[in-house]
Parts: structure tokens; C-alpha cells; sequence
């Protein structure tokens, strides 16, 4: 049998896409290496984030969808959310920055992500998509009359047929290393992470977002602690480092040494989730042949959940209209071009001059961090607007820093100095 | 021979299979090799965050 259509990954960018496409007629197909994709095994904080116009959209959570005001779509959700309002970045020592909208509206909202695949997966059935669970795409061939993609299920290789493919297989898309997309691709690293919930953390909030800065954790990236959706008691910890320092060996040292070890005292670990990310810079045209690179598949890391929900409803269209002859895949191009920040010109350059924080000592941290400690920041959940607001606030503070600590100084303007170089 | 995966320490994240061209990766509770397809590639060993796979030690 061939299909129109076949998607593999049944994420939230590949759901949304087939739901689309088979809606305009199309006869879609599913490839997903889950059993069972209302269980998150993949790391996921499950927040909706409600920055104005965030990767091109500003979305409304009602009580029983979410709304896309620009894009004109919205996606049934009626499962359990949580408002969280506060974010807060912390010095080693304690001193704490503070992030928040002054009205109060929420950051960022938690959803169950567990639920709003399940209830996507329900609407493709009805809309006549064929779902293959349990089954990984390994291998993939595209010619001019169709693709093939080569499958394992049950210890069985099989090959399955199409005139179109979605890959929708996340950041480190096997399909696109087998169609060879990833050539012209800059390769930066790879992160491993891992999100331990427990019960019982100490310095647990479940109405913020709190992430500990500092040498003494010895991961790559700040730790970061959550609440779950799951329940008021349980909060995450995310762990993310590489092959040298491997996220369980973090975890140890977060729990039995580093500055926080006295808060995991009474900690009981409750589940855990992981990943790794293969980290490419993003693909400026995200489709090749007859195979168009939805969600995360193309992008810088990651395009959020709400992002891989914009990518599948424009590619289930982009789909029919290529198929109908009307260059769907151009003017997919074209919206993906313009909505992603990390398409923009200097993103690249300036996300990597903010991942400056390793250069301190634990000492310099709590100084700068106390200099702005009582301020309100603006709040936002952008991981590349934080810690510009975070410095411009810093900056602020120059006369003094220059005055009391000349040395944090030079490293500051030096690290400003390397950035301006940069852009 | 093949991969080991310590079930114990995996977390079901699925990224080894990403990177697994043959074909041997299965995910079930935890990831499954499937011995008649892996060539000792070692990728997917890179990709697990849990540390839960391994060549056997004699190989390794
Ligand atoms: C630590 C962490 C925290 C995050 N926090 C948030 C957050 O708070 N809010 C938010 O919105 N986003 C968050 N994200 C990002 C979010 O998870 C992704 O951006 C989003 O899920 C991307 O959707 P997608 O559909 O493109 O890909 P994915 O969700 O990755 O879906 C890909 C699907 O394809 C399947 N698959 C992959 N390869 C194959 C194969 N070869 N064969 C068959 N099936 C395959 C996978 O099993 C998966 O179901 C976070 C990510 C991480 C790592
Ligand atoms: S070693 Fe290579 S072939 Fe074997 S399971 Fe790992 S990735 Fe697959
Ligand atoms: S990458 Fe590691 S933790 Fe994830 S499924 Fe594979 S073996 Fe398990």
C-alpha cells in the first residue's frame, strides 16, 4: 500500500501534521517508535510558554483548547494546568534574581503532555490517519515518485511506501542522517540531560522556576528545579551534561556535595525521564525532495511543543498543496523562516555569548547576583532573553562593581567585549 | 555479539535508537537490542544519558 503521506514521529509537531493532512484527504500514515506515547519518557518541562509572539505566535490556554491568535488554528486540551509566575536564577550562596511579569500574568503554564498527545492521537484516528506504534524508522530513501522508509517492528524489518514524508522525528532526526540533511549542517555537541522527580526536595517551590548557578554542581548547564504537573509534593531536577560529565554523576554531586546536597536530605526519587540532544545549527530550508523537516527535526535544539504544534498544522497544509502542485513546501519555508528566532541573523553568535556564567567563581556569582537581588526583572521564559536581561540589569550596577570588585569587572566587560566581537 | 542495556539504570528516553542505522533498537519499558541486527557500532552507547549501555566487557 502507498500512502500520501508518512509521518514518522508522533510527537506533538507529527500528530498535528497528520490530523492536518488527512483532513485535506490525504491518506496518512504514522511511524512511531513508542508503544504507548501518553507516557513521557523524553525530557519535557510541559510548560506552554506565553511570551508575546514567541516564535511568531501569542497563544491563548482556554479551558478546553489552546489558541494560536496568529496562525489561526487552535488544539483541543482539556487535561490538568498550572500557572507559574515566578522564575528565579540563584547564587551559590543563596542570592536570588528575580524574573516576573508586574501584572502577574503567568510565565509560563504546565500542562500534562501525556494527555494532549493522547487526545491528538484520537482526533488523527477519526480523521482517518493509520498509526504503526512500536515501530522505528531506521532507514529512508527518496526518489522522484516517492520515498521509502525501511521500519522495525517486533524484530521484523519491513519496508513501507509514500509520496510524501514528514520527518517529525525530533532533534536528532535518524531520517534526516539517512536522507543526508544534516550535511550542511554546523555540529556544535552533544548534550545529555536527565529530569529526576522527587518528593521532598527542600528548596522546592511548586509556583516557580528556579535554576542554581555555580562550580560546585559541575554540570554543563545551571541546574534546574521545577514543580511536575503530577502533584503539589513532586519537583524536578534537570541534570545536563555530556559523555565526561554524565548526568547521573551530576546528579550525585548535586545531591551528596554541591552547594544544594543539604536540601535532597529528605528527597525520595519518584521516576526519571532523559535525553540526549544532538545539537546542529538549524536548517534554513527545511525540506528536500519529496521530505519536509517538521518541529525539531530542523531546528536549533528545540521549537517547544507549541512550536512543533505551529510546524504540524502548517506541513499537514504544506503537504496537500505540494501534492496539489501549488509549492507547498516554498511557502513552508518561508513561514519557518520568519517565526523561529534562531533563523535570525545573529542569533547563533549571540546565544553562544551569553553561556558566559562558567567564567565566575561561586564568590563572584553571589556578589553580582546580591547587586540586583530585590529587583523585579522582566519576566519571560526566553532562555536567550533571560540572561541579557539578567546582564543589562548587571550593567547597571557598573560604577559600583568597578569600584568594589575591579577583577569581576575586567571579566564582565571582557565577556562584553567577546560579544561585541562576536556580532 | 551485540550491546548490552543495563534495564535497571535505562530510562525509556529512546535516543539510542535515534542513531541506530541498522535497525536493532527497539523500544519496549526499556530500549531492546536485537541481536541479529547490531555491528558493534557503538553509537548508540554515546547517545544514553543513564549510562545504560555497554559492549560486553571482554569487547570493550
Ligand atoms: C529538558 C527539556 C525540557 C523541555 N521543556 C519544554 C517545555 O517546558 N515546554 C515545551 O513546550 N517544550 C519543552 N521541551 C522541548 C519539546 O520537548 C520539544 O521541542 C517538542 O517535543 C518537539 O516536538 P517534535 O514533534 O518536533 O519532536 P518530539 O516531541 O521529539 O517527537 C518526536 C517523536 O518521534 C519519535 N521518533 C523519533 N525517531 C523515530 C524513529 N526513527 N522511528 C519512529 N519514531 C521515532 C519519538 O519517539 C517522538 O515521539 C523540552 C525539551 C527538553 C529536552
Ligand atoms: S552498537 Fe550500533 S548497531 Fe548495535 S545497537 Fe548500538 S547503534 Fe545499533
Ligand atoms: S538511550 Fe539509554 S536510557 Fe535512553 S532508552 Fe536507550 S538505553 Fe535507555
Amino acid at each position: 500500500m502507498t500512502y500520501d503521506l508518512i509521518v514518522v514521529g508522533a510527537g506533538p509537531g507529527g500528530l498535528l501534521a497528520a490530523k492536518t493532512a488527512a483532513e485535506q484527504g490525504l491518506k496518512v500514515a504514522v511511524i512511531e517508535k513508542r508503544k504507548d506515547i501518553s507516557k513521557i519518557t523524553r525530557a519535557c518541562c510541559e510548560q506552554f510558554i506565553m511570551d508575546e509572539n514567541y516564535s511568531g505566535d501569542t497563544i491563548e490556554v482556554l479551558s478546553d483548547r489552546i489558541v494560536f491568535t496568529k496562525n489561526g488554528f487552535d488544539v483541543s486540551y482539556d487535561g490538568p494546568k498550572k500557572d507559574i509566575h515566578d522564575k528565579y536564577y540563584i547564587s551559590p550562596g543563596g542570592k536570588t534574581i528575580h524574573f516576573a511579569y508586574e501584572d502577574r500574568r503567568p510565565i509560563v503554564v504546565k500542562f500534562d503532555k501525556g494527555r494532549l498527545l493522547e487526545g491528538l492521537m484520537q482526533e488523527c484516528s477519526q480523521a482517518g490517519v493509520r498509526f504503526f506504534m512500536g515501530t522505528v524508522a531506521f532507514g529512508a530513501g527518496d526518489e522522484e515518485k516517492g520515498v521509502e522508509i525501511a521500519v522495525m517492528h517486533d524484530g521484523h524489518h519491513e519496508i513501507m511506501k509514500a509520496r510524501k514524508l514528514i520527518a517529525a522525528d525530533g532533534v536528532n532526526t535518524g531520517v534526516g542522517e539517512a536522507l543526508d540533511i544534516n550535511k550542511g549542517r554546523r555540529y556544535f555537541a552533544t548534550a545529555l540531560c536527565i529530569m529526576y522527580y522527587l518528593e521532598g526536595i527542600g528548596v522546592y517551590d511548586p509556583t516557580a522556576m528556579k535554576t542554581y548557578f555555580g562550580r560546585s554542581y559541575k554540570g554543563l548547564a545551571p541546574i534546574m528545579i521545577g514543580p511536575s504537573i503530577e502533584s503539589e509534593e513532586v519537583g524536578y531536577v534537570i541534570c545536563t551534561g555530556n559523555k565526561q560529565y554524565p548526568p547521573p554523576d551530576i546528579f550525585n554531586n548535586v545531591t551528596t556535595v554541591g552547594a544544594l546536597a543539604p536540601e535532597f536530605q529528605n528527597a525520595q526519587l519518584v521516576k526519571k525521564v532523559g535525553c540526549s540532544i544532538k545539537t546542529f545549527s538549524p536548517l534554513a530550508v527545511p525540506w528536500k525532495g519529496n521530505t519536509l523537516f517538521v518541529g525539531d527535526a530542523a531546528a536549533y535544539v528545540e521549537v517547544e511543543t507549541q512550536g512543533a504544534l505551529m510546524c504540524g498544522y502548517r506541513a499537514g497544509h504544506a503537504v496537500a498543496e505540494e501534492i496539489a502542485g501549488y509549492g507547498g513546501f516554498d511557502a513552508y519555508t518561508r513561514w519557518w523562516q520568519s517565526s523561529f528566532e534562531f533563523l535570525g541573523e545573529d542569533f547563533m553568535r549571540v546565544a553562544q555569548g551569553f553561556a558566559l556564567v562558567p567564567k565566575y567563581t561561586d564568590e563572584e556569582l553571589d556578589f553580582l547576583f546580591g547587586l540586583i537581588e530585590g529587583e523585579r526583572l522582566e519576566g519571560t521564559y526566553n532562555q536567550y532573553r533571560s540572561p541579557k536581561i539578567m546582564w543589562d540589569a548587571l550593567f547597571r550596577h557598573s560604577e559600583q562593581i568597578q569600584a568594589e570588585r575591579p577583577e569581576v569587572y575586567e571579566k564582565m566587560t571582557g565577556a562584553q567585549a567577546s560579544l561585541s566581537d562576536m556580532l | 555479539m551485540a550491546v548490552k542495556i543495563d534495564t535497571d539504570v535505562c530510562v525509556g528516553c529512546g535516543c539510542c535508537s535515534d542513531v541506530c542505522t541498522p535497525g536493532a533498537l527497539e523500544l519496549r519499558e526499556t530500549a531492546e537490542v536485537n541481536q541479529a541486527f547490531c555491528i558493534e557500532c557503538k553509537q548508540c552507547i554515546d547517545m544514553c544519558p543513564a549510562l545504560a549501555i555497554r559492549l560486553p566487557a571482554a569487547q570493550e
